[in-house]
């Protein structure tokens, strides 16, 4: 089953989506053999200069467990942990690093053979400190711009040399629907579909992130304040 | 030549493998009871597994992804396990009825209690996932399958009042010893038993697992469009065949020799033997793709890798869901439950889960990212949308209905 150019290669255009194109996808290996799914992914941060980005796809129940509860999803993670206590890396998921993804179409493409490559998510070098885009989507946005208000629903990555800048957030109010992508305009939908996302998810915007640090986003709270020179764009595709 | 014979044996299979059991037991039940006058709800049920058929084939052909990848994608991991759960549900309860319709029409044949063969079939069915060849397993159960043919023999044999028949069908003339609220209930068992969720999943997987390509897809449709409608004509002639039969007298069918009875009056011992081939074949070619269904979603939700076309050492969890499920659907019928009722259950649960699994492929095959040019046409946007409100319709409807009706006795 070699299904490798069953669609255009994402990694060559100028930008992705996390969510709608990467999360949750199926990871396949250098044989066309099925790895696993994209069950969250590493974000890293770093304290001197460089814009944060995406850096490892992670799988496992460690990272599933906690996107099925509430946003933080502390209840469920926790429940997770007390069925296997005396397992130190529990709380650890399994991860792949994005450079071995050659290709992002309808799945994630691997240049390795599954066979043993599911390692730990090691701990993070000097000066970079690690979140996960699960915890991330869904925050609540605070910012003076009229036009932004509700939560993160997506990040808009830029692929540069192997690696995934975080450059915008898209910020719209919370409704169902947003993993359609009725909402980022490369789509025509049946009509009545479209005409109910599109009406639901008309306040979506995209907001410039480029300038936001890790200082900015309150992890426990679940609140990303935007500075005020956050610029603010439509959220479609070119 | 090759080409032609290909498309010739896709089209057979399809009309054997179309019926299950199911559609045995509803049709011959609504035949009884309402002669011809669902025949329309039949049409509509049968069109509308043609519409998203085609559309997951579809789907499967130009992304390769399955719809349970698409589920978890577009619909999110909370609400993907949601549907996983409740399609789970749905296909092991009509995997059981499988199993089960597979063990009566062996006792049927054989005269040993059924509860002595639901192990034997088990094992039967579980060394046919695990060893034989897919396209095997599909081509040989669904030649087998058309023996079912053999209702619309009888049904000619039994010389109803044709006009009759045809007037009962298109003026959907309820008779008047039944309420309207059974006629919805059992307008919703039969456009659930038409239109099983399995049957979109087990499609699509199947695509994926023959490694349909670009140039398939026109035998593809061929296959749906040809033959899914003449599956449905059987599902006519069984519910004519009850009708004929049973609605003068007043009888309600309520096993499955009560099904295989009008043949036998019609066509005496032959015909007997020849329907209960039929019913082997199409109950057996079912449980297989049923007790897939359930390995295929469990692995596409979780990233597994799932499949008859890598051998079974490559794809171990995929067959150990399968150990799993038919030991379950096994031990559930070694209750003693009577897999006629479990039959009933499954269609009217299929009604309920229906909406969860064709919105996402009605999405996906709109978008233009997955599908270049093969994306939705206006006829299938339409359709497709006529279907939605309908699915969504039924499967409010069916649990009330259910309840007010005492499963329409």
């Amino acid at each position: 089953m070699d299904d490798r150019f069953a669609m255009d290669n994402r990694l060559d255009g100028q930008a992705l989506d996390a969510a709608l194109h990467l999360l949750d996808r199926q990871v396949i290996d250098e044989d066309g053999l099925l790895v696993c799914k994209v069950d969250d992914l590493e974000i890293s941060f770093y304290d001197f200069g460089s814009p944060p980005a995406v850096t490892r796809i992670l799988t496992g129940p460690a990272a599933l467990v906690p996107r099925m509860s509430s946003r933080t999803g502390h209840l469920l993670r926790k429940r997770w942990i007390s069925l296997g206590v005396q397992y130190a890396d529990r709380d650890v998921p399994l991860a792949i690093s994005l450079d071995h993804v050659v290709h992002l179409g309808s799945g994630v493409h691997l240049d390795v053979s599954r066979e043993g490559l599911l390692d730990r998510q090691p701990p993070p070098d000097d000066g970079v400190r690690i979140r996960r885009l699960g915890e991330l989507l869904g925050m609540k946005v605070e910012s003076n711009h009229p036009e932004l208000r509700g939560k993160v629903l997506d990040v808009r990555l830029e692929p540069v040399e192997g690696r995934y800048l975080l450059r915008h957030f898209v910020v719209g109010p919370g409704r169902p629907g947003s993993l359609l992508g009725y909402d980022r305009g490369d789509f025509n939908g049946p009509w009545l579909v479209a005409v109910v996302v599109e009406r639901l998810h008309r306040h979506i915007r995209l907001a410039s992130c480029a300038n936001v640090s890790e200082a900015d986003i309150d992890w426990d709270a679940g609140v990303v304040h935007l500075r005020e020179d956050t610029t603010v764009d439509d959220v479609s595709f070119d | 030549m090759k080409k032609l014979l290909s498309l010739a044996l896709g089209i057979l299979t399809a009309i054997g493998g179309f019926v299950d059991i199911g559609d045995l037991v509803v049709n011959a039940q609504v035949g009884a009871r309402f002669d011809l006058s669902m025949g329309l709800v039949v049409a509509v049920g049968v069109l509308g597994i043609c519409v998203f058929a085609e559309m997951s084939g579809r789907v499967a052909v130009c992304s390769k992804r399955p719809t349970f990848d698409l589920v978890r994608e577009r619909l999110g991991p909370r609400m993907g396990l949601l549907n996983l759960v409740a399609s789970l549900i749905v296909t092991a309860l009509t995997f059981v009825a499988e199993i089960g319709g597979v063990a009566l029409a062996l006792a049927l044949i054989s005269s040993v209690n059924p509860l002595l063969i639901v192990p034997l079939v088990g094992l039967m069915v579980w060394l046919v996932l695990w060893r034989a060849k897919f396209s095997l397993m599909e081509n040989v159960l669904g030649l087998l399958g058309l023996a079912l043919i053999v209702f619309a023999v009888a049904l000619w044999k039994l010389g109803p009042d044709w006009g009759d028949l045809g007037h009962q069908m298109f003026t959907a003339a309820k008779p008047g010893d039944e309420t309207w609220t059974t006629y919805a209930y059992y307008a919703v068992a039969l456009f659930g038993a038409a239109m099983t969720p399995y049957e979109v999943f087990f499609f699509s997987s199947g695509g994926v697992e023959e490694g349909w390509e670009e140039k398939d897809l026109s035998t593809m449709r061929a296959n749906v469009f040809v033959g899914f409608p003449l599956g449905g004509l059987l599902s006519l002639a069984i519910a004519g065949c009850a009708s004929t039969l049973f609605g003068p007298l007043g009888v309600d069918v309520a096993s499955l020799s009560q099904v295989a009875l009008p043949v036998g009056v019609a066509l005496g011992k032959i015909g007997l033997a020849v329907v209960l081939v039929g019913f082997v074949a199409a109950t057996f070619g079912a449980a297989c793709e049923t007790g897939l269904s359930t390995g295929y979603s469990l692995g596409q939700y979780f990233g597994w890798q799932w499949g008859k076309y890598v051998k079974p050492g490559g794809a171990t969890r995929f067959h150990l869901v399968l150990v799993v499920a038919t030991f379950l659907a096994v031990g559930i019928l070694m209750t003693g439950v009577d897999p006629i009722l479990v039959t009933e259950a499954s269609v009217v649960g299929s009604a309920v889960a229906l909406p969860l699994t064709y919105f996402p492929i009605l999405v996906v095959a709109n978008d233009k990212d997955y599908m270049g040019e093969h994306i939705n046409g206006p006829l299938a946007n339409a359709l497709g949308t006529v279907y939605l409100v309908l699915v969504v319709l039924a499967a409010v409807a069916a649990l009330p209905l259910l309840v007010i009706t005492g499963m329409g006795s």
